[in-house]
């Protein structure tokens, strides 16, 4: 696998699953952009990891949900590296900001989802791309199943914001094809060190063990580390016909079917 | 709403949901319905007398349709005794033992996978273009499907006939392509887990058990299994002459289960 990429952006960088894809990308000789919101301190120390994977990078404070500061976010790269050839779109706003029940959730909630994530996105690639050169990689991390179930209620507003995402993403694919820039999602099921870790602590446990016990075939949550090998692996020259896809990386947590008990799903946990 | 057809042929509606097909359509006025059965004469007559005490007249034709040859002389001879075939139902289903193996995907005999297949989308194949033929003033396909079996791969037993679903709901949309300019449409029917008068019925009480309690505990929205009448009434809607603009689609009627996120422990999809 070769990845010729010299400098990324990873919005959302500092922690979680942002610093995985940051850290796998250093480790292919990639310089990183690191973005944050508020964390200052984690931003620094992904820094300091990405630098002893030998590649170097700087942070950088930004809200993406604010289209002005996405523009200043860009007009730093640009000062800094000179160009840009993976935009890896990560960021996801805080949950308390749009975690609430689709019969209750406010119309503020609501729209911080779809501005952190469809509008953050649709300004984000047309800056990106104006600093792109031919064969650059734009990258969305999606939840694919939030937008495609309606299970989860208190996803609402991320669930129907990550499909607008997805479908930008297809878009921008037909549109910067011929420049050879492709844009695809990349979609996490459960991952360590994410999300997860704002939830309270018996409800991490739950989602563990259903995941553990067979919920997920592989048997294990992701870690921030499986979602930068594939963010790495779209960003590689092999990968340059690949567009506009959403690539799961669930250890095949999404092919389970919610109609059916586990039990009955697989055999080898229960014999007949 | 008003069904403007007058002939039905229904595969598979000795019992369950082929039979809640046929007595729906009879209710709504369809009056000439063959009753199809391979083994079990005893509930196909039984059928045909529920269809008498609608008001329609029955006839009762016999084909192991695993056998292509056999499915197509069954669809002519029932278009001869109707004289005509307006609307086809393809709701055929194995004894359960004849397709089930309790096991791995990468243990389930070939034998099992090929009766799935021969009797699902094999089946079709043959018996949708015969009945196709005999549909003189538009008509109308159905076949039953399995969406969740067919796009998930969870339930490791259901390789056989989740595969042949999928295949099914393929072939149901390049038939309606093929048909469309005939006023046919073709389209795939979804019914989640349905109650013990159908093929759940087959299947060891404490497996019942299982499937109505894990509908009822909110994996299903609606708090239960679905009935044949469930699935009839949306098959009676696709008859109508108010969908004759709707075909190749595959719909689901699962009182929501498909909705449901299977990456979650219940309690959490759904506040209380």
């Amino acid at each position: 696998m070769t990845i010729t990429a010299r400098y990324a952006l990873v919005t959302g960088g500092s922690r979680g699953i942002g610093r995985g894809i940051s850290l796998k990308l250093a480790e292919q000789g990639v310089h990183v952009a690191i973005n944050y919101l508020k964390d200052e301190a984690s931003a620094k120390s992904t820094l300091d990891q990405v630098r002893d994977k030998g590649a170097d990078g700087f942070i950088v404070q930004a809200d993406v949900s604010q289209p002005a500061q996405v523009e200043r976010l860009f007009h730093r790269v640009r000062d800094e590296f000179g160009g840009l050839d993976v935009f890896v779109a990560n960021a996801r706003t805080d949950i308390g900001t749009f975690y609430e029940p689709a019969m209750a959730i406010s119309l503020d909630k609501w729209d911080m989802a779809m501005d952190s994530q469809a509008k953050a996105f649709l300004v984000g690639v047309r800056e990106a791309s104006a600093i792109m050169p031919d064969g650059g990689r734009i990258i969305a991390i999606t939840y694919a199943p939030g937008g495609r179930y309606g299970g989860w209620q208190s996803w609402v507003g991320m669930g129907a914001a990550k499909s607008a995402l997805e479908v930008l993403a297809r878009y921008f694919a037909v549109a910067l094809a011929p420049r050879g820039i492709t844009v695809n999602s990349v979609s996490p099921g459960w991952v360590e060190d994410s999300v997860l870790n704002a939830l309270p602590a018996p409800v991490v446990q739950m989602i563990r063990d259903h995941h553990k016990n067979g919920w997920t075939p592989m048997r294990r949550l992701g870690t921030p580390a499986d979602i930068g090998n594939a963010v790495a692996l779209l960003c590689s020259k092999e990968a340059g016909f690949i567009t506009g896809q959403l690539i799961a990386v669930d250890g095949g947590a999404g092919l389970m079917d919610p109609a059916v008990p586990l039990a009955i799903q697989q055999p080898e946990l229960q014999p007949a | 709403m008003n069904i403007p057809f007058t002939t039905a042929l229904i595969a598979g509606s000795s019992r369950g949901i082929g039979r809640g097909i046929a007595v729906k359509l009879a209710t709504e006025g369809v009056r000439r319905i063959a009753v199809h059965y391979c083994t079990r004469r005893d509930e196909a007559e039984k059928t045909a007398a529920l269809l008498e005490d609608a008001g329609a007249e029955a006839v009762v034709v016999q084909a192991d349709v695993s056998n292509a040859c056999r499915a197509e002389e069954m669809v002519n001879e029932a278009a001869r005794q109707l004289g005509g075939c307006d609307i086809f139902v393809h709701s055929v289903i194995p004894p359960l033992n004849d397709i089930y193996e309790h096991t791995l995907a990468t243990e389930v005999p070939l034998v099992k996978w090929q009766l799935a297949f021969d009797t699902q989308v094999r089946a079709f194949f043959v018996s949708a273009r015969a009945a196709a033929k005999h549909m003189t003033r538009g008509g109308r396909i159905l076949a039953l499907t399995s969406n969740l079996g067919a796009q998930t791969g969870g339930w490791q037993p259901w390789v056989g006939m989740g595969a042949a679903k999928a295949a099914l709901d393929s072939t149901c949309r390049y038939f309606a392509v093929a048909l469309g300019r005939h006023g046919i449409t073709v389209n795939s029917v979804s019914p989640g887990c349905c109650d013990q008068t159908t093929v759940l019925g087959q299947t060891p009480p404490e497996v019942q058990d299982a499937l109505k309690g894990w509908a009822e505990s909110g994996w299903t929205p609606m708090r239960r299994m679905g009935t044949p009448k469930d699935i009839a009434n949306l098959c009676a809607l696709l008859c109508t002459e108010e969908a004759g603009f709707v075909t190749g689609q595959t719909i689901s009627v699962d009182g929501g289960s498909s909705l449901m996120n299977p990456d979650f422990p219940l309690p959490l999809q759904v506040p209380a």
